[in-house]
């Protein structure tokens, strides 16, 4: 009888260890594909395809607002601007500046002219947060404005991020 | 009655072994990030620095300050450069304060000839699990060199404090 309780004492603890060793997954890069902290909204400028295709847009049409959830910051994981400008008017100096975050940043969206014959001139901002970037307030939303007049460049705004306490 | 209370006994050993041996699902248990960034600091009077050529180094020169005991946390760095078609080519730098290193950046810039398209580019520098200040409770600035002849630099940088 002993011998059989030994037995089965040992068999339990092989199947044990088995049982462990068989659940091990194998050496996957990350458990499951989704994400917490995914971008779940990629705001663009009020104008859209407007905005995005039409020189001397308005702050109002170019402006991005991320309405805030209660209770809920919102985390911003990217900000790309496109910066297109004609062969038209003067030198371009607009600005893009924020509010509720902190540090007021502000955007440089000067553009050089380009003159006749000369092509347009073509940029992007394309700016990463690894870690994200919190929203200054809980609740409330962020909203990316440019200067009063964008002469002679076309604004195309998108902010990627997404909420969470 | 023995034999089968061991066997009920292994059996749950192995079940329990399994599951315990499981990996958890998720990549992270929340979508807080104790490791956001808290803020986006740029230079004092930032949307005038931001569209004006020519501005001094005291003007281009972002501080961020943290709290007693606190080293300051970076996460990302972004500069963004335009020169005008006046003046002559130039090779402005922007130092730091407090970075093990003493990292310099390049702001240099070719001046384009009247005609010519406009000299743009955009420094945008990221660092994954974030660059720390050398001494706690110290402030780290951001310094572009004296002149910034006929150039615009706008400088953000994003990070948050912690011990």
């Amino acid at each position: 009888m002993k011998t059989i309780s030994s037995v089965l004492v040992l068999i339990c603890a092989i199947c044990v260890i088995c049982g462990s060793a068989w659940a091990q997954s194998p050496a996957v890069v990350t458990q499951s594909p989704s994400r917490l902290d995914t971008a779940t909204f990629l705001a663009t400028s009020l104008g859209g395809a407007t905005s995005c295709a039409t020189v001397n847009t308005t702050t109002a049409n170019g402006t991005v607002t991320i309405a805030g959830q209660a209770g809920l910051y919102i985390y911003i994981t990217g900000v790309y601007i496109d910066l297109p400008s004609d062969t038209t008017g003067t030198t371009g100096v607009a600005t893009l500046s924020t509010t509720n975050i902190t540090g007021s940043p502000v955007w440089s969206l000067a553009t050089l002219n380009a003159a006749a014959a000369a092509g347009a001139t073509n940029r992007q901002i394309a700016e990463i947060y690894p870690t994200g970037l919190r929203a200054a307030s809980p609740g409330t939303a962020v909203t990316f404005v440019p200067s009063a007049q964008i002469a002679h460049i076309a604004l195309c705004i998108r902010v990627a991020g997404y909420y969470a306490p | 009655m023995k034999k089968s209370i061991l066997l009920l006994i292994c059996a749950i050993c192995v079940i329990c072994g399994s599951v315990w041996a499981q990996a958890p699902t998720t990549v992270q248990q929340s979508a807080s990030r104790f490791d956001a960034a808290t803020f986006l600091q740029g230079p004092p009077a930032a949307a005038t620095l931001c569209a004006t050529v020519n501005s001094t180094a005291a003007a281009g020169t972002v501080t961020i300050t943290p709290q007693a005991g606190q080293y300051v946390y970076i996460t990302g760095v972004y500069i963004d450069i335009t020169a005008d078609v006046t003046g002559v080519s130039q090779v402005a730098t922007m130092s730091t304060t407090n970075l093990t290193g003493s990292p310099i950046w390049s702001l240099a810039t070719i001046v384009p000839t009247a005609g010519a398209n406009g000299t743009m580019r955009q420094i945008s520098e990221t660092f994954p699990t974030a660059l720390r200040s050398s001494v706690p409770g110290v402030a780290v600035t951001f310094v572009p060199s004296a002149q910034t002849n006929h150039a615009i630099f706008c400088t953000r940088v994003a990070g948050y404090f912690g011990p």
